[in-house]
């Protein structure tokens, strides 16, 4: 009799523990969901409010007159988050510039130096 | 003399660009601005700066540069037209910070006004810090900002929903040129990639390693992306797949017009060309009628182009058919001693030697020779002396300018050929899909049309017949013969087809299967005649009288005359019959059917035949049999290397259609004959007997 309620005791107390640390754990699991999903959030294509920079790269704030007479800088201020280089690496940003013409229209006209608006315009 | 700066480019040119690359860097990578204010560089504000085109008469140091501006794109609600103003007033660096509308700008680096900025605070939260209507995929209308003056002149693109079934059913541009790491293409894909998807157009050669990274008709339509529907040619013989484009049968039409032919020889007389140097250029319409497109897009806009429908020239390119604008030039050229190739004169001398002239007649009075020999109202250069007027006049006016023109010469330049002097040209060699080496070549992508009016809808004979524009349709080979009208050469030409290959295959479709088609009819209707008479003999009164075997005649023939009725009536047939498109398109089930038929009427015949003969003396014996056994054999030899189709047997392969329509007209006449034989060999007594 005396062992059965000692057996039950520790049974409990087991249990007990157990409905703790799986308490614990579904709460873990569910912080870092949320702060997973905030990561998520921040990095997965949503812009934070964010400031202006200007050319050299300082802040720009209208709201407490902070150089507030210069024009933004794109490259600053999104550069700041994102690839700005690799951007404007794209063909739209550089037309042409900085490739050889194809072989036949550069042999065919004379005054094309690239294949794109930049210089080749044919 | 210097032709078109960096700086220019910026002015000239910034409108529709979005900033960066060659607005923000010189040909070495420095950024303009700074290596301008640096005093070590040596450069001087607005100075010729040793005729470098990256520094002469630029201002880079109180403009600024144009930086790649992301809000162009991403910002739905970007104000182009405010940052071009401050582009044409040489205030680059303020053009992002105005065109977001997040500040007034006033003031003007051109006209020496201090630039200043005011920003609006109420874009602003308290921290000073932004959250602007950002979109990761741009809108439309933000490609059609720039996209859509220049897709109108040579391309015709109407990039309208009216006019293509992709954007009425809401897709956007980014749908199929996307860009990032979402898109599939290993190419262009990657966080912060700005590589657009793009198409291949034989006369774009911007990064050409980057072809084809667009979405393509299948990535849609056979994988049902954006839940596509998926394209079922299950009744096209697959052969036509491999050698025609998607967009041949479905741009069967071109909505609005494009420029055929440009010629930059002459002064355009137009009204409402709104810069000097636009008129330089002349365009033409597909119709080879001028057309005044700066005046119309002055005039109209290009949201209101007008509809002015016409049929698209096909051409190959890359070894498929595709439906293309071929461009038609003439221009003045300068042939330099020792270089293959072409130079070409400033347009703006062109325009300014034409404007000396019609101020004063006796300068430059060769060009008074140059006529308008059509009548149309626009001088052209298309006869002997003209050319040769052309040729003095432009090599007299770059003489007076100074132009060095040692080891050079002034010549004029019509498509392919290049001419000295008015009876003397050389033809230079063109790519099988251009017109001319000096003109573009756009293949037609966009302004799709629905399915339903795609070409072959109404079955082969949309392309293969006689009055089809598929192969007959005339095309301009030349703009002007010497009385000023265009000459024509007809499609297939352009398409490296021979006129008998083109006739086959017209005569198969036009003739060869209707008539098989009718021969069907006449079986069927021998087949009633047959079968009544069985009908008659099995279940008729004991005593059978000519009388009887007149009425299934009747209805035999009755039957066929209906055919012949409903032939004159289309609707009726179409909805009485299977149409010629089922029929078509079920080719080789029909093919397969005759084939089994004729199959089974030569067995039933070969077994009535002299039973104890060998097969090939019963074929032989029989004239009937001999017709179906050869169309039979032809049949499977031609089916077999149409199912195949090697490329290696050429001719013969083409030939294979025929031979195997012929082969089934041929058993189905076997057949004919065999059951006219049973109808009227059927030994129907007069009077039934009955045994005991």
């Amino acid at each position: 009799m005396l062992n059965e309620k000692l057996n039950l005791k520790i049974g409990f107390i087991i249990l007990l523990m157990l409905s703790t640390i799986a308490l614990c754990l579904a709460k873990y699991s569910q912080s870092t969901e949320q702060k997973r999903e905030t990561e998520h959030i921040s990095v997965e294509g949503v812009c934070p409010p964010f400031h202006l920079y200007d050319e050299q790269g300082k802040v720009i704030d209208p709201v407490h007159g902070i150089n507030s007479d210069k024009p933004y800088s794109p490259k600053q201020t999104c550069g700041k988050c994102h690839d700005y280089n690799k951007i404007s690496e794209g063909f739209h940003f550089q037309q042409g510039r900085g490739e050889k013409p194809n072989p036949l229209t550069a042999e065919r006209c004379l005054w094309v130096t690239s294949p794109g608006n930049y210089g080749g315009n044919w | 003399m210097i032709d078109m700066t960096s700086f220019d480019f910026v002015v000239q040119c910034g409108s529709c660009h979005p900033g960066g690359g060659p607005l923000e860097f010189d040909r070495e990578g420095y950024r303009y601005d700074s290596l301008m204010s640096d005093p070590n560089s040596g450069l001087i504000s607005g100075g010729e700066n040793n005729l470098d085109g990256d520094y002469y008469k630029a201002q880079w140091d109180k403009s600024g540069v144009l930086e790649a501006d992301c809000f162009l794109c991403h910002m739905p609600e970007y104000n182009f037209s405010a940052r071009n103003q401050q582009i044409n007033k040489l205030n680059f660096r303020w053009a992002a910070t105005t065109g977001s509308g997040l500040a007034i700008v006033t003031g003007s680096v051109k006209e020496e006004k201090t630039v200043k900025v005011s920003y609006d605070k109420s874009r602003f939260d308290e921290d000073g810090r932004l959250s602007p209507h950002i979109v990761r995929e741009p809108r439309t209308q933000t490609c059609l900002n720039c996209h859509a003056k220049p897709g109108w002149k040579k391309r015709g693109a109407n990039f309208r929903a009216r006019t293509d079934v992709h954007l009425a059913a809401g897709l956007m541009c980014v749908d199929c040129h996307p860009a990032g790491k979402y898109v599939d293409d290993e190419r262009i894909k990657g966080k912060d990639v700005h590589q657009v998807g793009k198409g291949d157009d034989p006369g774009g050669h911007v990064r050409d390693d980057l072809d084809n990274t667009c979405r393509d008709c299948t990535q849609c339509h056979e994988k049902g992306y954006l839940n596509a529907p998926i394209a079922n040619h299950s009744w096209l013989p697959p052969l036509h797949l491999d050698k025609i484009a998607c967009q041949t049968c479905h741009i069967p039409q071109r909505p609005v017009k494009a420029a055929l032919f440009q010629a930059s020889d002459v002064f355009n007389p137009g009204t409402k060309i709104p810069e000097k140097g636009k008129y330089l250029w002349v365009f033409y319409g597909p119709d080879m009628k001028y057309w005044n497109h700066y005046g119309e897009l002055e005039m109209m806009g290009f949201d209101d182009k007008p509809t002015d429908p016409y049929r698209p020239v096909f051409a190959r390119y890359k070894e498929k058919i595709y439906p293309v604008n071929q461009l038609h030039s003439a221009w003045p050229g300068i042939e330099i001693e020792g270089k293959n190739g072409l130079a070409q004169p400033l347009m703006s001398d062109v325009y300014k030697m034409w404007m000396t002239f019609k101020n004063d007649i006796t300068s430059y009075a060769d060009l008074a020779l140059i006529k308008d020999d059509n009548d149309d109202g626009v001088i052209e250069i298309n006869r002997p002396e003209e050319i040769d007027a052309l040729i003095s006049a432009v090599t007299s006016y770059l003489r007076k300018t100074g132009y060095p023109l040692e080891g050079k010469r002034v010549v004029w330049v019509s498509n392919d050929r290049i001419y000295r002097s008015g009876k003397e040209f050389e033809q230079v060699p063109t790519e099988p899909w251009e017109a001319s080496p000096y003109g573009n070549v756009h293949k037609y992508t966009h302004d799709i049309y629905p399915a339903r009016a795609a070409l072959g809808v109404n079955g082969c004979g949309d392309c293969h017949s006689r009055s089809s524009d598929f192969f007959y349709a005339s095309v301009v080979k030349r703009p002007f013969d010497e009385k000023g009208n265009p000459v024509y050469e007809p499609q297939y030409k352009l398409l490296g087809l021979t006129s008998w290959s083109v006739s086959l295959g017209m005569f198969r479709e036009s003739n060869l299967k209707p008539t098989l088609y009718v021969l069907f009819v006449v079986l069927i209707s021998l087949f009633v005649i047959w079968a009544v008479d069985r009908a008659i003999e099995i279940l008729g009164p004991p005593s059978i009288g000519l009388h009887h075997r007149l009425f299934s005649w009747i209805i035999g023939v009755a039957i066929f005359l209906l055919f012949v009725y409903l032939m004159g009536h289309r609707e009726l047939l179409e909805f009485m019959l299977p149409s010629r498109f089922w029929l078509d398109s079920h080719h080789f089930g029909v093919g397969a059917g005759v084939m089994i038929v004729g199959t089974i009427a030569l067995l039933i015949r070969l077994k009535q035949l002299y039973p104890g003969r060998r097969i090939r003396k019963r074929v032989a014996s029989c004239f009937r049999c001999t017709l179906i056994a050869i169309g039979l054999a032809f049949a499977a030899l031609s089916g077999i290397i149409m199912l195949m189709h090697p490329e290696a047997l050429g001719v013969i392969t083409r030939l294979s259609y025929l031979v195997f329509d012929l082969s089934l007209a041929l058993i189905v006449v076997g057949i004919i004959l065999v059951v006219f034989r049973e109808i009227v060999s059927a030994k129907v007594p007069l009077v039934k007997s009955h045994h005991m």
